[in-house]
């Protein structure tokens, strides 16, 4: 890209180095710096799980301490994580109970324009259908809705097909309707959701938003995967948001994505999972200063054009976007949690199995999302305008994140155990190797009574029963939390222990696509 | 989604005060809990009646029972511990000192010891419960569709009153062949009875026949010819198992990475060895192998120190010993014949050996095969059950 094609760009947006996806991008001693941080998250992992093991052996006495302590960490973290939900839970039923459609009515916001970039592969006709005809269902102007339907090239005929099917019969339904085709192979770009949203999002603005005379700044981008359903106020309440934000142009707003479209057909691990990653981001609404974008997000034309839109190099676009643009308006960039729910899919696959491997791959894919980690500290070495504090402390916040993610589950469901398995004849002898899995044991089951908060919350967000379910099922949704050790584990740790040590040794992801099945 | 009555405010997220508190406060009660929790795991309690200082460092009991479950009794006092496992239960909260423990179950031997605690530390013991009416099943020559017949004359009638049968038998009264047409042999009492006929002569055995060893078992079994007396040796795990000079010792094996337990005696600065487990223990730790100290961090913070004799010798109340083999399925029992009858014997012999008898019948023979005990007596085997048969 020439200086001339960056002028719209913010100043530390148009740096070589800004979009750098992973070390081989880079060269000299960027490369190493790099290089260094894509390691240093999986040792950081590896080595706490290696000392654990190691301390029980040669030291069982400190390392049964450690673990009483940490279980105790376990307990109070789920005490404070619960609170930060059961309160997100009340805020969300509120928002979900507003008419957000007479609290902006004091704004005028008629110049608002909202560009939809609806990224797809090769889902079926069915999906991407109840997708755009739950925008048809919103109760706003549709008139002011741009519909991108951002096919890939590479998915051949049949995605073709369908976008064009989609196309006719809605394009006269909306301002706009526009399907474009993401060309396959073109260089510098990974093929993935990054790279197709950011080709739709200056599809759009070359033949839409210019031609049309529609400001940048009046242009509010919501992108959404292909298996998202809106609820209808989801426009009134982000343009609620976006009218009392403190910087509006400089937030991401996000809204929780409720992963129960299909809750009813999907197996319990799939629900349990799914459901999970619900409560996380609903816990994350809580405390903003700690919140990245995440899958369905909405953000300013404005502020995405002067960042030249999603990486289009690396996995997890939908978080990178906002560290990119916290980087580029030097720290002076928020996201705003609407507490506003948007439905997904539960990943589910033709079988168990498959629907496991799903899984796997679906949360690898997401916990890959500690390449972020690297291009954060990496920026930070370099980006001096935000202040000394606030990088440390984001630094030190994202590392425990990534840190927590892969090791505590392990730690405590498995590792919680070794003093008395490893540990020596002399500590076997000692009382603090009787209470030690008592105490333990104890501590976490306190704290599975945070899994109770779970349950009851879970069935309050669950569509309506269809007829051909059962009304036991309700009995098995409330149940299917006590696999949440295990889900921890299967689903979270080790996936996110794979995906470091991939990066660790310079395997780099690319994007995998959730199958997306009805 | 049902729609509430809410007020159509917008509602803000928790404010950063309101979380700071939470976190603050939680921060407190983690600083707060840990060294309690410590503290605690450790064995220090807080005793409201101690005269210095409240805290004081106990030690705990594990008792597991092999065979029957049992009710488990500390100084006379139920106790209501934390079970663990089935057939164990871990005591915690023990003041250091000694402690009497029995174990006790209706129709059974009751096991009683005397075991010190120390602080920080928890002291093992298996108690075993058997049968206090020898369990038997009658194996006869004859059968009479499946069922063993007893012959009118037999000695066996003399003995069968002191036992509880766990199947039934016909006596016969006749010895008429046409009578006898109708029994057929019972392939079983014939296997015994190879069984228990003594090995073909040979040199060893020639040098060893002076004393009848009949048990055959799964442990193993080897004979050391000696000038003096024959040893025969009987191993099962790293216990072994061996008649020296007319006494029955157990060792573990060289090499043992995990000392048995009971091998072990703690020594304490304020109580010698012959108080806390006996002078029969304290004569005993003269032939040390293995001195274990067990360390809470650095070598400052070394709690006890563990001494772990050679061997422990059998008690056979003071009777001549006739045969010997470990119980089946177990390593820490054995079970002797002498002329009193059949016992099994912990080899544990802190405070004292329990010795529990099984079988209170001069028997003629005892063998130990596949994991079952049988008796012989002069024109009949029993099996010997170590659990109280259903009624």
């Amino acid at each position: 890209m020439s200086n001339s094609d960056k002028s719209h760009l913010l100043p530390y947006a148009r740096r070589e180095d800004f979009h750098v996806g992973r070390a081989t991008e880079l060269t000299g001693k960027n490369y190493y710096t790099y290089r260094a941080l894509e390691i240093l998250p999986g040792l950081a992992s590896w080595t706490t799980l290696v000392a654990v093991v190691l301390l029980s052996i040669y030291f069982p006495v400190i390392a049964a301490y450690f673990i009483i302590a940490f279980a105790l960490y376990w307990l109070l973290k789920t005490a404070f994580l619960s609170y930060h939900l059961r309160y997100n839970w009340k805020r969300l039923r509120r928002h979900m109970n507003l008419d957000w459609g007479a609290l902006v009515e004091r704004f005028s916001y008629e110049h608002i324009h909202h560009l939809v970039i609806l990224p797809f592969y090769k889902e079926s006709y069915e999906v991407v259908d109840a997708t755009v005809n739950s925008l048809l269902n919103s109760k706003y102007d549709k008139k002011s809705l741009i519909i991108v339907l951002a096919a890939e090239a590479r998915a051949g005929e049949t995605a073709q097909k369908t976008a064009e099917a989609i196309k006719e019969k809605y394009k006269d339904q909306f301002g706009f309707f526009l399907v474009t085709y993401h060309p396959a192979d073109l260089p510098g770009e990974m093929s993935g959701k990054g790279s197709n949203a950011a080709y739709a999002a200056e599809e759009a603005r070359t033949k839409v938003l210019d031609p049309h005379g529609i400001l940048y700044n009046h242009c509010l981008v919501s992108i959404f995967d292909i298996d998202t359903v809106l609820y209808p106020d989801y426009f009134n309440c982000l343009v609620w948001h976006f009218m009392t934000a403190e910087r509006p142009l400089k937030s991401s707003f996000q809204p929780v994505p409720i992963f129960n479209n299909n809750m009813w057909e999907a197996p319990a691990l799939s629900r349990v999972v799914a459901m999970s990653s619900t409560f996380w981001e609903m816990v994350q609404q809580e405390r903003p200063e700690r919140m990245a974008t995440f899958s369905s997000h909405s953000v300013s034309f404005k502020a995405l054009y002067e960042v030249g839109y999603w990486q289009k190099n690396m996995v997890s676009e939908d978080s990178r976007i906002y560290w990119n643009l916290l980087m580029a308006n030097d720290g002076e960039y928020d996201v705003i949690p609407l507490s506003y729910p948007v439905s997904m899919d539960a990943n589910v696959g033709p079988s168990l199995w498959q629907t496991i491997i799903q899984i796997y791959k679906q949360h690898r894919r997401w916990t890959y999302g500690v390449e972020n980690f690297c291009y954060i500290l990496y920026h930070f070495m370099r980006q001096d305008k935000i202040s000394k504090g606030k990088r440390i402390k984001i630094a030190l916040q994202q590392f425990e994140g990534y840190w927590s993610l892969v090791t505590n589950p392990i730690m405590l469901f498995i590792l919680g155990w070794a003093p008395i398995f490893l540990g020596s004849q002399e500590f076997h002898q000692t009382v603090l190797s009787y209470n030690l899995p008592i105490i333990v044991r104890d501590l976490l089951s306190l704290a599975m009574f945070g899994l109770v908060i779970s349950s009851i919350i879970s069935l309050s967000l669950i569509p309506e029963r269809p007829k051909h379910a059962s009304r036991f099922k309700y009995v098995v949704m409330a149940l299917q939390w006590i696999m949440v050790p295990a889900t921890m584990i299967i689903f979270s740790a080790i996936p996110g222990l794979d995906a470091q040590t991939r990066l660790m040794f310079g395997k780099y992801m690319g994007f995998w696509v959730t199958p997306k099945t009805r | 989604m049902q729609k509430d009555n809410f007020e159509p405010t917008v509602v803000t997220p928790l404010s950063r005060q309101h979380r700071q508190s939470l976190f603050l406060l939680l921060l407190f009660v983690f600083l707060v809990a840990v060294p309690l929790f410590v503290f605690y795991s450790s064995g220090y309690r807080y005793d409201f009646f101690a005269k210095d200082g409240g805290v004081v460092a106990t030690g705990g009991l594990y008792i597991s029972v092999f065979g029957e479950a049992g009710d488990i009794y500390l100084n006379e006092e139920p106790v209501k511990g934390s079970r663990i496992f089935r057939k164990a239960t871990y005591v915690q909260s023990v003041a250091p000192g000694l402690h009497n423990i029995h174990v006790q179950a209706p129709g059974l031997h009751t096991w009683t010891k005397p075991l010190p605690v120390f602080p920080h530390i928890v002291t093992e013991a298996e108690a075993i419960l058997l049968p206090q009416i020898p369990q038997v099943r009658l194996i006869t020559s004859l059968q009479l569709n499946g069922t063993n017949v007893l012959s009118v004359g037999s000695t066996a009638s003399s003995t069968l009153p002191g036992l509880a049968l766990s199947n039934t038998y016909l006596i016969s009264t006749s010895s008429a062949t046409s009578t006898l047409s109708n029994y057929s042999d019972n392939p079983e009492y014939l296997y015994l009875v190879n069984l228990f006929t003594p090995a073909t002569t040979s040199a060893t055995t020639t040098a060893t026949s002076t004393r009848r060893f009949q048990f055959v078992d799964e442990a193993t079994e080897s004979e050391v010819l000696a000038t003096s007396s024959p040893i025969i040796t009987k191993s099962r795990g790293s216990i072994e198992i061996f008649e020296r000079e007319g006494s029955l010792f157990a060792r573990y094996a060289t090499g043992t990475r995990i000392v048995p337990y009971y091998f072990c005696v703690s020594t304490d600065a304020l109580a010698s060895t012959t108080e806390l487990y006996g002078a029969h223990v304290a004569y005993g730790i003269d032939k040390i192998r293995v001195i274990e100290t067990i360390k809470t961090g650095g070598d400052d913070g070394v709690i006890q120190t563990r001494i772990c004799r050679d061997e422990i010798r059998i008690d056979t109340k003071s009777e001549a010993l006739i045969s010997f083999d470990f119980l089946p399925n177990s390593s820490d029992y054995v079970i002797i014949h002498i002329p009193s009858g059949v016992y099994v014997v912990e080899i544990d012999d802190r405070g004292w050996q329990n010795v529990q008898m099984i079988y209170g019948q001069t028997a003629e023979a005892v063998l130990v095969d596949g994991g079952r005990i049988f008796i012989k007596e002069a024109d009949v085997f029993f099996e010997l059950f170590t659990d109280l048969l259903e009624v």
